[in-house]
């Protein structure tokens, strides 16, 4: 999410939001964000049930959840999807702009 | 909202789904991406 942040106002400037999905309650979203001082949308999901929607990945041998981004446009089309393979399978934000 | 057991795929319309934030504001994506693209990012946890 370092990542994120530091390129939050290229986002900003190309008019998109960036929201944060987890597994924690809305108590350690909060506490996280002030931690980290992230200027995103958090968003709960402690069920599970916008993972599954999405098809985000668990993989209990590669401990939990695997990262995943998806870029809605404005008709609520993905422009940009990746499903992580591993925890360090991130896409690199500036591949994401340029769906933008 | 819909139960999709698979990926979203790039061109394909993304599932709606309504979650209150963090901050008790109710969030439902068709809405807010109505405003602008919305990059969703699932996290696997801030532990």
């Amino acid at each position: 999410m370092a990542q994120l942040r530091s390129n939050y106002k290229k986002f900003m400037e190309k008019g998109a939001r960036i929201v944060v999905l987890g597994p924690e309650n809305a108590k350690a979203f909060e506490k996280y964000w002030q931690e980290n001082d992230l200027p995103f949308i958090g968003i709960p999901d402690p069920t599970g049930i916008v993972l599954k929607a999405f098809g985000q990945e668990v993989n209990l041998f590669k401990l939990g959840r695997m990262p995943a981004q998806v870029l809605v446009d404005k008709h609520g089309v993905a422009l940009f999807a990746h499903y992580g393979h591993s925890m360090a399978d991130i896409p690199d934000p500036e591949d994401v702009l340029s769906s933008l | 909202m819909e139960v999709v057991l698979s990926k979203v795929a790039i061109g394909s319309p993304a599932p709606n789904f309504s979650l209150m934030d963090m901050r008790g504001n109710l969030f439902e994506l068709r809405k807010e991406t109505e405003k602008g693209p919305i990059l969703l990012v699932f996290n696997r946890g801030f532990v």
